[in-house]
């Protein structure tokens, strides 16, 4: 916002200046068609989420799929542009969108929003696992512009064809999705199905293939952005997919809703950023100069914007939902147990790293630290209900607190802790309020802007590559690889002991409750804001600490361990194990963990010209992603699962009810039937003078006596 | 000096007035009532009060205090409590532990009490005998007995107002008795109580003040004898009168 308002105070003086006033236009020109772009990518996600009520995590790796397969056809292939355009637009993305609907998400009624949210985060991390399976994973892809080398001159400033093809198409796009939204029957239809699915049933729509429609027309949008975007840059999968994802911060402008405000949002983000990139060509004269601004101002502004926005909108209105049931059971964590379980995980820790080899240990630690990370999600995700992208990020931060001030001390640790927890409450600050998507969203844009902004810092990182001194406490050194193994067992039980004490205590119950119905607590009296910002520090400082260890069980703090991305598996997995579970947590680090262990031992064979090591180690690089879309199938996360499987097994071998108690947490959970309530609906009349007189010849009411009779 | 006012509030849903310069109050010791037609504006309001909704024009005091536009847990703190038409219960804790969480909650801001939370909780669920199933979930619980839970989990915060939403729909003839005897206890106790209702003839015997609302505008108030004979309500109820009269 500074950067657009320094521009508007020097107008005046830019305008006098002949050769200041085309540099302005051009920055304009620039600004105005990245608008076009981020427009068309948000109204995608618009539509999706007015139109099926998700939002679309995925909607980046669209749009990024979309121009893989525009460069296959186009530059690869040399089709012409505009074939391979439509069969794109009409005809793939289409197809994308659909399968994504009738697969993944038509299987998820009956889920809670964490679980709907975490599979499209899911969907996500697979496709951009998917892309670099079928195209490779080098990052000098680069698409022809429309009728190259064309442009036209207005007031001085070099349009291309290709610039004044995105904004017609803007255009066009919202022109279209007006009609289409407000004044077609499918559109009406698609609108109404988020209001009420059963009722717009009950009216003649048909949910299934309108939802359909709205999935195929969302990737359709996403694909073009992505083409059109594609055009600006050398890209590679992820700098694609994140490029899409900027605009995410134009459709909350517009709180996911209203096109016309997504529409001044994309206008908005687009002209900071181009000002900002053109204007900022050196660190103003107050910064240090070692820190650097002006190469990682480009990529922050969507995401410093996004912050700001999520500040600035209004609170939302906190709806009495009545009782939710979920396929997903709520676990009871008993004390005893836990601590039987924490016993035989440090022995057998212990025993195990007595008879590994050297990376074995090294792999199965870096589980164990993946695992403590992933604990950080109990509390928050699994107890209150609220989801994070960025714990691998506050591991991040921990891991460079370690870096710079551990020397073998537990200072370090210590700073690790406060650092991540203070990080924490910058992020969570402006989404607490608001509902959990945008959490999800204000935690995605902090992972990027760490991996962008302060990640690249030479006055923090000098390399990418920091050395850490493991802990030596009071003499005990944890030098050796066996040792620290053991001591990050200890440290997972012990945290897992605390997390249960928790759960079992007043703040546990009260993150259950919230998680139940927010509305009630609110009027019992519960400050929800301050109760989510407390389970967010909590959980991002035991990620923090995480963060600490992990970068121990290596000796050193590896940017590349914490980017962006690396937040992806780790949700997923601590989802997939089973969020609401400490023992869940261990299953997801481990597996995490042992998938990089798996592609490793693959040996390289050649079958059908695909090298069978290549082929495993994708495949191993995909299963998070996979493993999260399937939790639509099974949301309660593996080891509730084989819990459930040895319980069957044992009501086979012993007869059910071998058990007298009947525990209530094993009853079938299912959905509620959908319950039309025609008031809620503000489905209302007044019967007219004839229906009442028709009714009172039937039943002869006589009201005034009626409520005479029934006075006290 | 009323409880709970409500100052000629109004509440706009897109371009229908739900609620046009509505003016009603709650005055302690006694069950006061709000009947309306389905759509009336009855639960708008009754959002409106427990700050669930914010008006585009109006006020709610408590005690005299304004508190318009502060949110729902400062007024619960001041004192006000409610139930939902559609239950609210945490479905995935016992009937006990939702007693509990209440009463904790209370606790965390004080309210110049003494009591332990388990001790708030025991008198609630004896004073309205939610023992038989104390301990089941409350998502496996019946519509009667989830009503009494979040009538005690209401309870427990020592509320000086308490607001019900339809706390009588769902129940059979004896559990809406037995509701209402509970309520009259409550009153007599110095609460002052506002129930919403669907069911006249509860309401008649429970009130002693009755507001009628009809397309979002209130259309009478008074004692339950004159509301039953007020020709507006009746045509409320069953529409304009028929040329041959209702």
């Amino acid at each position: 916002m500074t950067g657009l308002g320094a521009v508007m105070a020097s107008l005046p003086a830019l305008l006098a200046d002949q050769s200041r006033l085309s540099e302005f236009l051009g920055f304009t020109v620039f600004g105005i068609v990245l608008a076009a772009i981020y427009f068309i990518a948000a109204s995608g996600l618009v539509v999706t989420y007015t139109t099926s009520g998700m939002f679309n995590f995925a909607h980046g790796a669209v749009g990024m799929i979309g121009a893989f397969t525009y460069w296959q056809l186009v530059v690869s292939w040399g089709w012409p542009v505009v074939p391979s355009l439509l069969i794109i637009l009409l005809v793939i993305a289409p197809l994308l969108g659909v399968f994504i609907e009738r697969v993944v998400m038509r299987g998820l009624q009956g889920v809670s929003e964490v679980t709907r949210t975490v599979v499209s985060i899911a969907l996500l991390f697979s496709l951009i696992r998917v892309a670099p399976m079928i195209w490779g994973s080098k990052n000098t892809y680069k698409v022809p512009a429309f009728f190259a080398g064309n442009s036209v001159e207005i007031a001085g400033v070099g349009v291309t064809y290709h610039q004044l093809v995105t904004i017609a198409i803007a255009i066009g796009v919202a022109v279209f999705l007006r009609w289409l939204l407000f004044l077609t029957r499918l559109g009406v239809a698609m609108r109404a199905v988020v209001d009420s699915r059963p009722l717009s049933r009950l009216n003649g729509a048909r949910p299934e293939r309108t939802s359909a429609a709205s999935w195929a027309l969302g990737s359709s949008l996403a694909a073009l952005a992505g083409i059109l975007v594609a055009e600006r840059i050398v890209f590679d999968v992820v700098a694609l997919t994140f490029l899409v994802v900027n605009a995410y911060a134009a459709a909350v402008v517009g709180r996911l809703t209203s096109l016309t405000r997504t529409f001044v949002g994309a206008v908005v983000l687009a002209l900071v950023q181009s000002y900002g990139q053109g204007y900022l060509q050196e660190n103003p004269a107050w910064l240090p100069k070692d820190l650097d601004v002006v190469n990682t101002v480009s990529t922050a502004v969507p995401v410093v914007l996004l912050l700001v926005v999520l500040l600035l909108i209004p609170q939302a209105r906190l709806r009495a939902a009545g009782i939710q049931r979920s396929r997903e059971a709520v676990p009871h964590p008993k004390i005893r147990l836990t601590l039987i379980g924490v016993g035989s995980l440090v022995a057998v820790v212990a025993l195990v790293s007595l008879v590994m080899g050297g990376d074995d240990r090294i792999t199965w630690s870096k589980g164990l630290a993946l695992a403590i990370i992933m604990l950080s999600l109990v509390p928050l995700t699994g107890y209150g209900g609220q989801i994070s992208l960025a714990q691998m990020s506050f591991a991040g931060l921990g891991a460079y607190a370690v870096a710079t001030w551990g020397d073998g001390s537990p200072v370090g640790l210590l700073a690790a802790v406060v650092i991540a927890a203070a990080a924490g409450v910058l992020v969570a600050l402006p989404a607490l309020r608001l509902s959990g998507i945008y959490l999800a969203l204000a935690t995605l844009a902090f992972a990027y802007f760490v991996e962008k902004v302060v990640f690249p810092q030479r006055l923090l990182f000098p390399t990418a590559t920091k050395p850490v001194k493991r802990l030596n406490l009071f003499g005990l050194s944890l030098d050796d690889d066996r040792a620290y193994m053991v001591f990050l067992a200890v440290v997972f039980g012990l945290l897992t002991v605390g997390i249960v004490l928790l759960r079992l205590g007043p703040f546990g119950r009260r993150l259950q409750a919230m998680k139940d119905s927010p509305a009630a607590c609110a009027t019992l009296g519960l400050n929800l804001t301050r109760t989510k910002l407390q389970v967010f520090v909590l959980s991002s400082a035991i990620a923090g600490l995480g963060g600490g260890l992990y970068a121990g069980v290596g000796k050193a703090a590896n940017t590349i361990d914490y980017s962006a991305l690396q937040n992806l598996p780790v949700l997923l997995m601590a989802v997939a194990g089973g969020v609401a579970l400490c023992s869940g947590a261990l299953v997801g680090g481990l597996l995490l963990a042992s998938f990089g262990l798996g592609a490793k031992s693959i040996p390289s064979i050649e079958v059908l010209g695909v090298d069978s090591k290549t082929f495993f180690t994708n495949l191993f690089a995909l299963a998070p992603g996979l493993i999260g879309i399937a939790l639509g199938r099974n949301p309660n996360g593996i080891v509730a699962g084989m819990s459930e499987w040895a319980r069957a097994k044992y009501d086979a071998r012993f007869g059910a009810g071998a058990d007298d108690e009947v525990d209530l947490d094993r009853l079938p959970r299912l959905p509620l039937e959908p319950v039309l309530d025609v008031e809620h609906m503000g489905l209302f009349r007044a019967f007219s003078a004839d229906e009442v007189a028709a009714i009172d010849a039937v039943v002869r009411v006589d009201v005034g006596k009626e409520m005479a009779h029934a006075a006290p | 000096m009323p409880l709970l006012d409500a100052k000629e509030v109004s509440v706009r849903f897109g371009g229908h007035m739900a609620l046009l310069d509505v003016t009603m109050s709650v005055e302690p010791g006694r069950i006061t009532g709000l009947i309306g037609p389905n759509g009336a504006g009855k639960t708008t309001l009754f959002n409106v009060m427990t700050g669930l909704q914010d008006p585009v024009r109006g006020r709610v005091l408590m005690n005299g205090i304004d508190v318009t536009g502060s949110p729902p847990h400062e007024r619960s703190q001041r004192g006000m409590a409610r139930t939902f038409q559609r239950l609210e219960l945490f479905g995935s804790l016992t009937a006990y532990e939702n007693l509990q969480v209440a009463a904790e909650i209370k606790r965390m801001w004080g309210g110049g009490t003494s009591v332990p939370a388990d001790e708030r909780v025991e008198s609630a669920i004896e004073l309205i005998g939610m023992r038989p199933f104390v301990h089941k979930r409350a998502d496996v619980l019946t519509t009667g007995q989830a009503r009494l839970v979040e009538l005690g989990r209401a309870l427990v915060t020592r509320p000086k107002v308490l607001l019900l939403d339809e706390p009588a729909s769902g129940l059979d003839a004896d559990e809406t008795e037995y509701f209402g005897t509970i309520l009259k206890g409550l009153a007599k106790a110095g609460m002052g109580i506002l129930i919403v209702e669907h069911d006249v003839p509860l309401v008649m015997k429970l009130c002693s003040q009755i507001f009628v609302l009809d397309f979002g505008q209130m259309i009478a108030s008074g004692p339950p004898a004159a509301i039953q004979g007020n020709q507006r309500v009746i045509e409320a109820y069953l529409g304009a009168p028929a040329g041959s009269g209702a």
